[in-house]
This record gives structure tokens, sequence and C-alpha cells, in this order.
């Protein structure tokens, strides 16, 4: 019943399979990839009227209307949690504009910056003329179109 | 430093000693019923595991290099278990394991993008639903549940895939409602309450859960799919309030079939008494809960080794569903405490890696999907290893990775597919922003 090899071979398997588990654990605690980012959540929600991300000191990003349906030129929205441009209810900026889709860019804070996306729309979001692939960094002064409808990123 | 990839090379030798020196104990232990050729499953696993990392280096070069050796340890402990209960099995199972890397390939080259998953949200779910109800409609019953569709000599059990499906759906929902649900709630007697429109999805999931309960008759995958709801709720929310609110739901609806429906009732009588002579012969009563519980305690803290615990007496098994729903009462009687405690570790690193992905996402669906599929792999470790040890009620569903089962492996595979292309676009976007910060 006993051979002494069998008993061997399962305290080398259980050795292995704990060897394993320590570097993982040690390896991955090491892992610097995002671990100084780890606490930041663009699922923040807005509810609890703070700040969601660390943005530089005394910023305050914001999206003013240059062209648009639905709002006065000059108004301005909030980007403290990110903001949802689209043609339909779930977006919190509604875009009337025939060349928007439902939903059709995002803006999402990362770290100390905001990133324009557009999200798969159907004639795309331009960035100062450019059409918008992949997440784009806004710098103020930034020109963001859709179609007709026209922002200006400032902070 | 060791870029990711290396790492995972490296971490995949001491899991390929580990499932050797597995093969090589259950050989020596049952020499008499065991072929040398058998061995050559074991070497099959090996060469796979090499073949999957290579792709991960060309197609993935970014992504977290702890998830795919992690996922080859749970296989390795899986396939040495099945092959100390039958070789025959091993080598299905070692063919499954071709399938589900095709799965995970192809998974890995069609969702370059996950994104694509968010926009087809819809057809994703009415997907789901069908395969839900594919079962009932056609097939058989399996331990008094419906779950399986037979096509030809192939058996599938289409929650498993469903599973994904309906993760996909709620991570996709919650990405585009999660700004509306906070802030239109209501406040009543200092109790946050979801805006109304928001009851009717929630009802509908809340259907979907008692469906699964009443009509397919199960327990598990319900548990498995409200419960990762509930906590993809709860990360695109922050509010405690609607996880209360949805688990007292669930525990009504729970409470009140299990009076009613004679099947839930069932198991619940046996989940209290499972030492219960009259329950432990009756038909459909606590054998096999109680054999679970012998072949556990009967391995100590060391356990009693490969090949060692009795599965069949006679040729007439001892421990039903040995392969599937028994096999960690198996592992902890042949690899003992240390082993069980060393196999729920490594669920437990893999989950941590699971959050970590959904941490370091960067969109809102992302993070969704990466906590959603994290949950739903937790929760079923959880609705298995605590139905055989008796924490809950024991309902059929496989252990992620070592059960045998086809439509398991290829589902777990996938999952980890999605996981590991959000870590790549994750972790590549993390190097590309790092460097400018």
């Amino acid at each position: 019943m006993d051979d002494p090899i069998a008993v061997a071979l399962k305290f080398a398997f259980l050795l292995l399979l704990f060897l394993f588990i320590v570097w993982v654990v040690r390896s991955s605690s090491r892992d610097l990839v995002g671990s100084d980012r780890a606490d930041f959540d663009p699922l923040l929600d807005p509810g609890e009227g703070q700040a969601p991300i660390d943005l530089k000191r005394g910023v305050k990003p914001r999206l003013v209307v240059v062209a648009a349906q639905r709002y006065d030129t000059g108004s301005s929205f909030d980007l403290l949690g990110g903001l949802l441009l689209g043609r339909d209810k779930p977006a919190e900026v509604i875009v009337e504009d025939v060349f928007a889709s439902a939903r059709h860019a995002r803006i999402t804070p990362r770290g100390p910056y905001n990133f324009l996306e557009d999200l798969g729309s159907t004639n795309g979001t331009y960035l100062n003329g450019t059409r918008v692939e992949g997440p784009q960094r806004l710098t103020p002064g930034d020109k963001i179109t859709i179609g007709d409808t026209e922002f200006r990123y400032e902070e | 430093m060791l870029s990711a990839r290396n790492r995972e090379l490296l971490g995949l030798v001491p899991v390929a000693l580990a499932t050797a020196a597995g093969f090589a104990g259950v050989l020596i232990a049952r020499e008499a019923q065991v072929n040398d050729l058998t061995v050559t499953y074991g070497a099959m696993f090996l060469v796979l595991c090499l073949v999957g990392h290579l792709f991960i280096r060309w197609r993935l070069p970014d992504a977290d290099p702890y998830i795919y050796p992690l996922t080859a340890s749970l296989a390795g402990i899986g396939i040495v278990t099945i092959y100390r209960i039958d070789p025959e099995l091993a080598r299905e199972q070692a063919q499954w394991f071709v399938i589900a890397l095709i799965a995970f390939m192809a998974t890995v080259v069609l969702v370059r993008d996950i994104s694509i998953l968010e926009r087809y949200r819809y057809s994703i779910a009415i997907g789901a639903f069908i395969l839900l109800m594919l079962p009932r409609l056609t097939g058989g019953v399996v331990n008094g549940a419906y779950l399986q569709i037979n096509i030809g000599p192939l058996s599938f059990q289409p929650t498993e895939i469903a599973k994904l499906a309906i993760v996909i759906f709620i991570a996709a929902y919650l990405a585009e409602t999660r700004e509306i649900l906070v802030t239109q709630e209501r406040r009543f007697l200092g109790i946050s309450f979801p805006p109304l429109g928001f009851f009717g999805p929630m009802i509908v999931i809340w259907a979907m859960a008692m469906i699964m309960l009443v009509f397919i008759r199960d327990l598990g995958s319900a548990v498995m799919f409200f419960g990762a709801f509930l906590a993809l709720l709860y990360v695109a929310t922050g509010r405690l309030s609607y996880v209360v609110l949805g688990l007292a739901m669930f525990i009504f609806g729970f409470e009140f079939f299990s009076q009613t429906v004679g099947h839930i009732q069932a198991r619940a009588d046996i989940w209290h008494h499972p030492l219960d002579p009259a329950l432990y012969h009756a038909e459909g009563g606590s054998y096999q809960i109680a054999q679970g519980l012998f072949t556990m305690s009967d391995g100590g803290v060391l356990g009693s080794g490969f090949g060692q615990s009795l599965i069949r007496v006679g040729g007439d098994p001892i421990l039903p569903a040995v392969q599937t729903d028994s096999i960690y009462a198996l592992f902890t009687g042949e690899a003992g405490l240390i082993g069980a405690i060393g196999l729920l570790l490594l669920y437990l690193v893999f989950i941590e890696r699971g959050l970590k992905t959904a941490m370091i996402a960067r969109d809102a669906f992302s993070k969704l999907l990466a906590t959603g599929l994290t949950f739903v792999f937790a929760l079923q470790v959880f609705v298995i290893v605590g139905g055989v040890t008796t924490v809950i009620p024991l309902t059929g569903v496989t252990l992620p990775f070592v059960s045998y089962g086809g439509s398991s492996i290829v589902a777990n595979f996938i999952l980890i597919a999605l996981l590991m292309v959000i870590s790549d676009n994750a972790r590549r976007e993390d190097a590309e922003i790092g460097g400018v910060i």
C-alpha cells in the first residue's frame, strides 16, 4: 500500500503546488503595472458629490458648447466623473445631430488627464479635425466634433 | 525585471513538474490497472500548455502573466485526478482541452476589441435565454435538473455558455445605465431605492433566476447568475441597499418555491441531515453527500495518497459522480487537508488576478465585465465546494478546470480568454500612459 516512492511523489506534488502559489503571490504583489493607480476607479459614483479622481489640483475640466442644437453656445458641462455623449437618453450630453449615434463618444478621466474615446459610432468623432481611433488625451482648447455639433475642452 | 510573458513561462515550470509528479504517483499506485502508454495523456497536456503560452506570446503580449499558469495548475490537478479515476476519461479530457484551447484562441482573435460585445448585448441576451430553455424543450434530465441537450453522441450543457452570455449582457446594461441608477434614486425612510424604471430589468433578471430554479431546476446556476448580477450592481452603483433588496427578493423566491416545488424541498432536507439513515438509504437521498464527507475525512491532514481512496468496491462505485460533483471530495481525500487548502488558494489567487484586471481596466464595460466574469467563476467554486462540504445545499455544477466535462472546460477557457483580452488592453494602455506621466 504505502510505497515510499508514491508517498514521496505525493509530497513533491504538494510542495510544488505551494511553491507555485507562493511564487504567484510574491511576484504579483511586486508587479508594478497599475499598482500605483490601483485605487483609481472611473466607476465612481457622482452621487456622493466629491471629485471622482485626483485631477491636478485646482483644475476644473469642462466641456464648452461651441455649436449644438440643444444647448446654448458657451454653456458648459463639468467633466469630473467623465461624460457620455450621444443622441439618446443614457447619454448625459444629448447631441441632437443626424450624424450622432445613440451612444457616440465618451470622455473618461484617467490619472490626471481626461481621455476622449469613440464608442464605435457610425460617423465618427473628430478631435481637432482628426478622426478618433482609440482613446485620445485631451488638452485645453481641443475641438471635439460630432457631425455639425462642436465642443471645446477646457480646464 | 522579467517581461510578462517570460514570467508566465517561468510559472508554467512548477505546474509542469507538479503535474508530472502527480501522473507518476498515480502510475506507481495503480500499476495493476494502469497502462504505461496512458502517461502520454499527461505529456499531451503539457504540450497543450506550451502551445497556449506561445499563442498568448503572439496575440496578447501584455496580458496578466499569472492567469494562464494558474489555469494550467488547476487543469493539471484536474487531469491527474481524472487520470486516477479512469485513464479513459483522462484521454477524453485531454481531447476536450484541445477543443477548449481552440475556443480560447478563436475568442482572442474574434474579440480583439472587447466593446464588440457591448454593442451586441441584446443579441447576446436573447441567445443566452434560448440556450437556457433548450434543454427543457429537447433534452435529458440529469439528477432531476434539465441541463443537457443531446446531439447524437455528444451531450452539451448550454448553461455553461449561457453563464458567460448573461454576464456580458448585465455588464453592458449596467455600464450604460449606472449613472441613471444613482442620479435618479429616491430615498425613503433613509434607504436609497433605485428609480422605478430600473425595476423592470431587475425583475427580468430575478425572474430568469426563478425560471432556472423552477423549470430547469438548477439552484446552482440560479445562485451564480443572481450573485454575479448583485455583485455587478454593487460595483456599478456603490449602493449596498440595492444589493440587500435583490438578496431579499432572491431569498423570498427561494423560500416560496422550496415550499411548493418538491425537488428543491428534497435538496434542502438532504443538506440539513446528510447522515440521517433514512435519507442516506432513500432513492435520490443524501448518499452522495455522505460518501463525499467520508472520503474527505478519510484523507486526514496529509491525505491518503494518489489512488488510495476507495471509490469502487468490486466494480460498484461508492462515491457517486466522482469525476464531476464529487471530484473535490476525492482530491481532498487523496491530497489531504493540505492539498485542499492548496487548491482553494489557487482559486483565491486566480480570483485576485481577475479583480486586479477589473481594477486596471479603463472603461466601465471592461471593468464590469472583468468583475462579472471573476464573480461568476468564484461563485461556481463556492457553489460546488460549499455543496460538497455541506455549507450550502449540494447542486451539480462543475469545479472549474478540474471537473471532467467538455462544456465546462470550453466555457471556462472562453472566460479566461475574455479576461486576458481585457487585461492585455488595460496593461498596454497603462504602460503607454505611464510613460507620459
